[in-house]
């Protein structure tokens, strides 16, 4: 571990500065969510960079089959930042995790799937860069509540903006409501979390994340996107934990609650997290060229690498049940299979909005805010990799909206897995692409699925819906 | 079906027999969906008003009972006299009839997705292909009793509930009082089934220690038996209205509650002989028999397209509950899809009970394929032990274990790619038109995607977070 000793002295310094009281720890479970824990800054010296702080690492979800439950986290002086939310002066610092036993990186630790994923990247002299560029859509709430139990199931939203609220009289109805997929972009008074957004913004901009636009998206009930600018792979993914992070406790802030579950509505837009990616190679883009739509034959086939990987993919890109209640026809989402310019029907576009051969890339419109984005960056990846190394043509591009094709039409176009289950089948059949240079590991991938077959999948498949009693109550 | 003239009016003279002793004062003609829900109209009487029907029938829109639509010609409901009852939920003096459905074109052609039609057709077959001239179903109801039900989806929320009065040990299968909150309910429900002509055997509390009952009713033949299913969802919806409680046959309506099937015994007879017995052999039943298991095992995965026809459905057919999940037989084994009773002594009785179906069936689409089922196995001579179908008397319920052993589809979704994969047995004699199955496919993917569309509950707890 050798840490930079720049950055090191530069946390101290911070410390000193902001007369920081505590020292809170951060790393990424199997899922996706930020863990932490917290030190009294006074306990912290340069050992902590060099010999790492031990933990239980047997309660962390997806980590609990180890037989070594000791593990350590070794913090990266670069991630440190000062907390904007908690009470007492923090400092955070972003973690990698090692085995005490071996003194290696431990191989479920998603940031080091990402980190082998670049060093990946540089070993196949293709490029030595990707940049990607996450749109992670949200919405922000007033109001969630939700139960399950034997005897009842149940979730109720709410949000003034809501257009299920046109009517409501309870208290001071000053109406402005939002429209069902009429969001994208009304100015306030429609758009009531205006303020909110822009106070993101600014916890953003001080974290060192570069924010380009925020705005309402399309959904009523308070939909958002604040997209920020487009770095290398490990650091867009830091920077996505520490997005979420920012976005949830804003929106706790102020009196509200963000969540970035694809479907949380019915009958509105979903929120997903289109992916923009671009591979560079001694600070040259790669992928603009002179083929459809402005880009590279590389690019081409990493588009083909792309679409051919889909199905498996997504079991990394929308991991969960409710990833695909947003793949469905009608509401902007991609289940069709295939590439084009600026139709935003296809699962992948290319962005015509620059002739900038810098801001030629691809935009990957499947996954969503609850995938684990190292996992799910270096795993579309792989998948570009892949249709590069192996020269995939990814076929023609679609022109037509797909939305309006006849389903005679429609029927040749492939279709994106409708399920959880059927992507994780599809991991369980198609890995090898993810497995080249050691990046994903098959243990990775065998608890990936099982974790998401035994905790999410089956107990799912148990649960009735609501709408099952409307649909077969009286029957 | 036809009749000739002189039957068919001796047939109304009885019922205007009825109608004068009675009283009658309102003629109900009812008759179910495509889903299985039952419709109604009702004609005040007046005279020669049988004859009217029987002649012109009543017009009505099949595209809202959920058929196909036929484009040449438009459909009347015709009551079948045979099926003549007094209606004791209504305040005027009612007779009721089941409903066949014709087209006006001019030969009356009988409708080819009417229930009761394709439950006659299917009948026929089995005098031609099986060497037996009678089908015979025994259906066993289980349901559930709430004190309170609701329920709703709308784009912020969306939610049930169900309330019970029952609180008590665990395993409530043949609980007694004072635990057995609705034996009274259960009563009367089958007193009222004893006038509507329908045998009850026995009814008791259920496993389900939240308010499952069952009622077991008395063999009879296809198209009656699914008369009689109807009738018996009729009574107990209707006698719960009045008692202010809720009765539901959702095959899953709680988490963690054991789930309501239909489970369905059947056999065939030759000149009012059992066709299926022979001393000595596996469970007392013959090759014939085992014939007819072999047919239902094989095609079991398609035909939980019509019995278990539900995205519930499947939320039953889980390890754990009872619950069928293996296409095997068995004597004692209750994961099996097939369970031949070993406590039947009576060779006239020899029988064996199929598990998988839910009362969320079309009753006469569900008997009906059953049986195409069982034919496709005598036909095809479908040995189960040849077939590795069992017997098995262990517990098969984990998939992972039994690899040769087939298991029921996981989900509604399954079942319908296996009905469209492969549905000759049923479309056998044109039994199951091409016009039915397509039109079952695809309402039933509209229920699908109906629920895909729509967060559940449990994703709030498992991705609100994430």
């Amino acid at each position: 571990m050798a840490a930079n000793q720049q950055a090191i002295r530069n946390v101290f310094a911070l410390i000193k500065k902001h007369d920081v009281k505590m020292i809170d720890f951060r790393f990424t479970d199997m899922p996706g969510q930020w863990q932490h824990f917290s030190i009294p800054a006074r306990n912290l010296d340069e050992k902590v960079f060099t010999e790492g702080l031990g933990f239980d690492g047997s309660s962390i979800r997806g980590w609990q089959s180890i037989n070594e439950s000791d593990m350590l986290v070794f913090p990266v002086p670069e991630s440190a930042n000062i907390d904007p939310f908690m009470a007492t002066k923090n400092l955070s610092m972003i973690c990698d995790i090692i085995s005490p036993a071996t003194k290696e990186r431990y191989s479920r630790d998603p940031r080091y799937v990402a980190k082998k994923a670049e060093d990946y990247l540089r070993s196949t002299k293709i490029a030595d860069t990707i940049y990607c560029g996450p749109e992670a859509e949200f919405f922000i709430l007033d109001h969630v509540a939700y139960n399950v139990n034997e005897y009842s199931s149940w979730y109720k939203v709410d949000s003034r903006e809501g257009f299920w609220n046109t009517g409501t009289e309870l208290e001071q109805n000053l109406g402005h409501k939002i429209r069902m997929k009429e969001g994208y972009f009304p100015v306030p008074p429609a758009d009531s979390t205006n303020d909110i957004r822009n106070a993101m913004v600014e916890h953003l901009l001080n974290a060192g994340i570069e924010v380009e636009t925020q705005h309402h998206e399309v959904a009523t009930g308070g939909q958002a996107e604040i997209d920020y600018r487009f770095c290398p792979l490990l650091e867009c993914a830091d920077k996505l934990m520490m997005f979420k992070y920012i976005v949830k406790n804003t929106a706790r802030s102020f009196g509200k609650t963000a969540t970035f579950m694809p479907k949380p509505i019915f009958g509105d837009n979903g929120s997903g997290m289109h992916t923009h990616q671009s591979l560079w190679k001694n600070g040259k883009p790669l992928f603009a060229g002179d083929e459809y739509a402005g880009l590279s034959q590389m690019a081409l086939y990493y588009i083909g690498g792309l679409l051919k990987h889909t199905p498996s993919l997504l079991a990394l890109t929308n991991p969960t049940t409710n990833s695909y209640k947003r793949l469905v026809p009608g509401y902007e989402a991609p289940v069709n299979l295939a590439y084009s310019k600026a139709n935003r029907s296809a699962a992948i576009r290319i962005p015509m909005y620059s002739d900038s051969p810098k801001a030629k890339r691809v935009e990957f419109r499947c996954p969503d805010g609850t995938a684990n984005p190292y996992l799910a960056f270096s795993a579309m990846l792989m998948a570009g990799l892949d249709g590069i190394q192996n020269k995939i043509d990814p076929g023609e591009a679609m022109e037509m909206d797909i939305y309006h094709l006849s389903s005679k039409e429609l029927k040749k176009i492939p279709q994106a897995p409708d399920n959880l289950e059927s992507s994780l089948e599809h991991l369980a059949n198609d890995n090898e692409y993810l497995k080249k240079g050691g990046v994903f590991t098959d243990d990775l991938i065998d608890t990936w699925i099982n974790y998401k077959i035994e905790n999410e999948v089956k107990p799912m498949a148990l649960r009735p819906h609501p709408y099952e009693f409307h649909l077969y109550y009286e029957v | 079906m036809k009749k000739n003239n002189s039957t068919v009016n001796s047939d109304i003279q009885r019922i205007n027999k009825l109608i004068k002793e009675f009283n009658i004062e309102v003629i109900d003609i009812k008759c179910i969906d495509l889903t299985g829900r039952l419709h109604h109209i009702s004609l005040p009487v007046y005279p020669e008003i049988i004859t009217t029907l029987i002649n012109e029938g009543v017009g009505f829109d099949g595209s809202s009972y959920g058929f196909r639509k036929v484009e040449s010609s438009d459909m009347i409901l015709v009551p079948d006299l045979a099926t003549a009852v007094m209606d004791p939920f209504r305040e005027a003096k009612t007779l009721s009839f089941y409903a066949n459905i014709f087209l006006t074109d001019d030969e009356r052609t009988p409708f080819g997705q009417d229930g009761r039609h394709i439950a006659r057709m299917a009948e026929e077959l089995v005098q031609k292909y099986t060497g037996g001239d009678t089908s015979w179903w025994g259906p066993e109801f289980e349901f559930y009793i709430f004190s309170k039900v609701k329920y709703d989806t709308r784009t912020s929320a969306s939610y049930y509930e169900v309330e019970h009065a029952e609180e008590f040990f665990t395993n409530a299968y043949h609980a007694a009082n004072p635990f057995d909150v609705y034996d009274d309910f259960r009563d009367k429900a089958c007193r009222m089934l004893k006038d509507f002509g329908i045998k009850v055997k026995y009814h008791h509390h259920e496993t389900g220690e939240r308010g499952q009952q069952e009622i077991e009713t008395y063999f009879e033949t296809l198209l009656k038996t699914a008369d009689n299913i109807v009738t018996v969802k009729y009574t107990l919806f209707n006698l719960a209205k009045k008692n202010d409680i809720f009765v539901t046959f959702m095959p899953k309506p709680m988490f963690k509650q054991p789930g309501s099937g239909m489970h369905v015994h059947t056999f065939l007879t030759k000149n009012g002989k059992n066709a299926f017995y022979k001393k000595g052999e596996y469970g007392n039943v013959n090759e014939l028999g085992r014939y007819f298991i072999g047919g239902l095992l094989k095609n079991g995965r398609v035909l939980s397209a019509f019995t278990n026809p539900s995205t519930n459905s499947y939320k039953r057919l889980v390890p754990g509950f009872e619950a069928p999940v293996a296409l095997t037989y068995s004597k004692g084994n209750r994961s099996s899809a097939i369970r031949i009773p070993s406590y039947v002594s009576n060779p006239e009785m020899t029988r064996f009970e199929y598990r998988p179906p839910d009362s969320t069936a079309n009753p006469y689409l569900c008997l009906s394929a059953i049986l195409m089922a069982g034919i496709d196995g005598i036909i095809n001579k479908i040995d189960p032990v040849k077939a590795g179908f069992g017997p098995f008397e262990k517990n098969i319920s984990d998939h992972s274990h039994h690899e040769k052993v087939n298991y029921l589809p996981r989900n509604l979704e399954e079942s319908l790619d296996a009905l469209e994969e492969d549905s000759n047995f049923l479309r056998r004699d044109n039994v199951f038109s091409d016009e039915l199955i397509n039109q079952w496919i695809e309402n039933k993917h509209r229920e699908i995607n109906s629920i895909n569309t729509m967060p559940h509950p449990f994703e709030y707890k498992m991705y609100f977070t994430l």
